[in-house]
């Protein structure tokens, strides 16, 4: 559904008159990050150390091969410059910026159509001179500049560089995204009431922090839940693609977990489940189905939307009969796939000696996919649910493992703005 | 409940256990073990051993710990100290209806010493020892050993750490096992290793049958390291018989069986967890004496770490001979390490990342150990503000991977200035040869490590060696490249393979 029209049922449905504000939360960032759509920037580090941010790069693969990988770069290699200065571990400075060093550049990047700039230099949280200088002299040339030391101090090097890197490299798809959303004829006339939620929370346009909207949605929910929470509870939500568990939702983390490695980026305190409805299933050691770490998403998406080739996590739920009552998946199952997905499921066990009755392998095959999150559940004394599919994991795990016990959140009221809480010295006030 | 289901749940039990533990293993009574979490290849062999020594000599109780490090009693080098506890999970309603099963974990320190005579130079040692028994630390003992002039810093507050974190995956594994249903007892773990071998022999029978066999000199004519690989239907064996005893190189047949493990594994490309079942389908002999199953008090840590790789890389290049589907060139193996002692107890210890090899359908990754599973390089500020080291640059080495159709990995170079006067000892492994590109690349550079001091040039340095050092010198390290694979322009001379 175009985003116009998406938008103005929306309005209609919910019967809007009058707007004090519109917060954004922008789910496009997690895509343009995991598939790689940003654009990367110039990237200037003390000399010397330009591998520095590839060489860091975590492995995806946890088993020796012969043919490792490493996470794929955000970086143009032909975009990272080295500039001779330095401070010493006590951010005392060893050698000064060149101003003629700096005016190369500014040539060489104007000729490469560069546009926005990420400055990474050593020891920059003790000292940050030398980012500022270079900020300055960069912004004044017309360049977009974002620098270490404006991260979260809290890091080392690697967490703080890559801060900056993917605030340059988010930067211009994060602006098209709210430049669409006001472009839209329902939005156009309230452009100065929009705020963006990021992982520290609700920013003004101008100064967002684009690397924070991937958080956009944690604050959101940790909000939610505070407003509602009277007892120490953990909440998970399950979205339609994504799943994260909100531990404590009063405290912070100063670091956020990408596929890039640890970023240096303030949210309320959180962890992104290895679980997703759209994980495909394949035959793995044991001859059985089971979910591969990878999502495939929702283009083509499940087999039981009568478009997918592979079977996923939401398929098996499909076959249990979970997704009655689920209005966000409801209208696009395809009541005619139950012979397909089965088939999909026998030919992973071919290989196997002992035989499965359809029934049989089903159950085995969900529980052998849900048992890493039960255990996980198993753990909290007071689990929440949220989440478009929260109401299917919660009958799933209780008919599976007989875990029960677990609340759902199905009125999932925003608090006003007022109630917000905001982010201060560690925990949320 | 279907066995390959149950097998599945389980080990996902087993998984979750561990999840939050960098390197662990959970191993049955016989030795047998249901599940290695491994950092490196030495993990794989040595965790089964450990248990296995350890309760040979001490009966544990539920909860109750067990504190090593000796490597001839299944340890890894000095620096790192194995913790082994007694799990009793229940699986029926009666007292007796009782499996016990060993948790170990590892908590690794700066290795301190790398050039020594014997294994008593390289570390305080430790036998299977009691540390935490009716659910209390031997502080006494904690601090005995923390007082011993070789002891790690920081030893106390580790140990202590890990057994808690030891406790939390205890109950966590009763927890889980209860929830997954499946029945805990002795004949169910009997199936579920048999499952496992099973579905393991049916994937090492895609390797094609044959043998093969090298000789790998190490410098010394009189040192050898001999090994014939015989893959079979579906089980391959390693026979390591002539092998020489080695002046530098010594490794326990346990790291052995770790080594020739892992390499097998990385050659079958596809996710197999590390288990008993799977390492039934190798056999690993090795002779008593020589370099391959050395006896007390040979010194070890160079043959548990740059000789574990150099074990791998000989068993990768055979199968790549007797299967030329799985050929590739050879990787740089030697760690290329430095350790500086300055005053005060400070103690800077650095080994780079080689080159990998490259093969048919891939150019070699630079600047990665194939046989570590964490690859996170300290932070160059952290280093920095710990010791009196500046680290002047550190990148990948240009030009250091095999030239070839498809390009071997670049190694590493790091250049790091000195601050203070100290003790300077580095190791760059035999044999020195440059790791070989194969069907036509190149071979790759080879490690070297230099010293420079002001004013003065660059100093090459032998393979192995202790001196002084002075503020402002600086220390440059180049890590071996990996070899290249095929030749440069076989795709303009129509030349295949």
């Amino acid at each position: 559904m175009p985003l116009e029209k998406a938008v103005q049922d929306f309005w209609q449905k919910a019967q809007i008159k009058d707007v004090s504000q519109i917060v954004l939360s922008l789910k496009g960032t997690q895509t343009v990050l995991k598939k790689r759509l940003g654009n990367a920037p110039a990237v200037i580090v003390t000399e010397g150390f330009e591998h520095w941010v590839d060489m860091n790069l975590p492995t995806p693969t946890q088993q020796f091969t012969l043919q490792p990988k490493r996470a794929i770069s955000p970086l143009n290699p032909d975009l990272i410059f080295g500039l001779h200065e330095r401070m010493d571990a006590k951010g005392n400075p060893i050698h000064k910026l060149n101003e003629k060093e700096l005016e190369f550049l500014v040539s060489k990047l104007k000729m490469s159509q560069v546009e926005t700039v990420s400055v990474c230099f050593l020891h920059s949280d003790k000292n940050s001179s030398h980012e500022v200088a270079v900020k300055k002299y960069f912004e004044e040339q017309g360049f977009q500049v974002f620098c270490s030391y404006e991260t979260e101090i809290s890091g080392n090097e690697r967490e703080r560089w890559l801060g900056a890197i993917l605030n340059g490299y988010l930067e211009s798809t994060v602006k098209d995204q709210i430049d669409q959303f006001h472009s839209l004829e329902t939005m156009s006339p309230l452009r100065d009431k929009v705020v963006i939620s990021t992982g520290q929370g609700l920013q003004p346009l101008h100064s967002t922090n684009f690397f924070s909207t991937l958080l956009g949605d944690v604050y959101l929910h940790s909000q939610v839940f505070l407003s509602r929470s009277s007892r120490s509870e953990s909440l998970f939500h399950f979205g339609l693609e994504g799943c994260h568990l909100l531990p404590n939702p009063k405290k912070l983390q100063s670091l956020c977990l990408t596929d890039l490695g640890y970023v240096s980026a303030t949210s309320p305190k959180h962890k992104v489940l290895s679980w997703s409805f759209t994980q495909p299933l394949k035959t793995l050691f044991w001859g059985m189905g089971q979910q591969v770490k990878e999502s495939i998403g929702y283009e083509p998406g499940p087999m039981c939307f009568g478009r997918g080739l592979q079977p996923t996590l939401l398929d098996l739920f499909f076959l249990e009969g979970l997704l009655v009552e689920i209005p966000a998946v409801t209208e696009f199952l395809n009541k005619k796939c139950h012979s397909r997905i089965y088939d999909a499921l026998s030919s992973m066990i071919k290989d196997l000696k002992q035989e499965f009755l359809d029934k049989d392998l089903l159950q085995s095959t969900l529980r052998l996919a849900l048992f890493e999150l039960a255990s996980e559940v198993s753990l909290i004394s007071h689990p929440v649910f949220s989440g478009p599919l929260a109401k299917a994991m919660k009958l799933a795990l209780e008919k599976h493992y007989g875990l029960e016990g677990i609340q759902l959140i199905e009125d999932f009221q925003f608090p006003s703005l007022a109630a917000l809480k905001s982010l201060k010295g560690g925990s949320l006030k | 409940m279907n066995r390959y289901f149950s097998s599945a749940l389980l080990n996902q039990v087993f998984s979750s256990c561990l999840a939050d533990f960098h390197s662990a293993a959970l191993v049955d009574t016989e030795g047998q073990p249901l599940y290695i979490k491994y950092q490196n290849l030495t993990d794989i062999g040595t965790y089964p051993a450990a248990t296995a020594t350890s309760s040979q000599y001490i009966k544990l109780a539920d909860g109750e710990i067990v504190i090593l490090n000796d490597p001839y009693s299944g340890g890894a080098i000095l620096s790192t100290m194995t913790l082994i506890m007694a799990i009793e999970v229940p699986f029926g309603p009666r007292k007796i209806d009782i499996t016990p099963i060993y948790l170990s974990t590892r908590v690794a320190f700066k290795p301190k010493t790398i050039n020594s005579e014997s294994v008593e130079q390289e570390g305080i040692r430790i036998p299977p020892t009691p540390i935490y028994q009716n659910g209390e630390m031997n502080l006494q003992l904690l601090q005995i050993i923390n007082e011993h002039p070789q002891c790690p810093q920081n030893f106390s507050d580790s140990i202590q750490s890990a057994v808690q974190d030891m406790n939390l995956a205890s109950e966590r594994l009763k927890n889980d096992i209860q929830l997954s249903q499946v029945k805990f007892s002795k004949k169910n773990l009997i199936e579920f290793h048999n499952t496992a071998e099973e579905r393991a022999r049916s994937i090492v029978s895609e390797i094609t049958i044959g043998e093969a066999l090298t000789e790998v000199s190490l410098g010394n004519a009189n040192e050898k390291l001999c090994l014939k690989v015989e893959v079979l239907e579906d089980k391959v064996i390693f026979d390591f018989t002539k092998t020489t005893p080695s002046k530098t190189l010594h490794l326990t047949d346990s790291a052995v069986i770790g080594a020739c493990t892992g390499a097998l594994l990385s050659c079958l490309n596809a996710e197999l967890p590390m288990n008993a079942g799977v390492m039934r389908c190798l056999d690993v002999i090795t002779p008593k004496g020589s370099m391959v199953n050395a006896k007390y008090p040979e010194s070890v840590f160079l043959g548990l770490t740059d000789g574990v790789a150099l074990v791998a890389s000989t068993v990768i290049q055979l199968i790549g001979e007797i299967d030329p589907r799985r050929k590739i060139a050879q990787s740089g193996f030697s760690q290329c390490s430095v350790e500086v002692d300055f005053k005060q107890n400070a103690h800077y210890f650095e080994s780079l990342e080689s080159g990998v090899a490259a093969s048919e359908d891939y150019h070699g990754l630079p600047g990665f150990d194939l046989w570590k599973r964490s690859h996170l390089t300290p932070s160059v500020e952290t280093v920095e503000e710990l010791l009196p080291i500046r680290i002047v640059s550190t990148g990948y080495r240009q030009n250091s991977g095999g030239s070839g159709h498809r390009k071997g990995g670049d190694g590493v170079t790091r250049i790091i200035e000195v601050l203070e006067d100290g003790q300077l000892t580095w190791a760059i492994s035999p044999p020195k040869s440059k790791p070989e590109g194969v069907r036509g690349g190149k071979a790759a550079s080879p490690a070297e490590i230099f010293i420079q001091s002001p004013g003065s040039s660059k100093e090459k340095l032998n393979l192995i060696g202790t001196r002084s050092i002075k503020a402002k010198d600086h220390i440059i390290m180049n890590s071996a490249g990996g070899g290249g694979f095929g030749e440069l322009d076989r795709l303009t001379t129509g030349e295949t393979y």
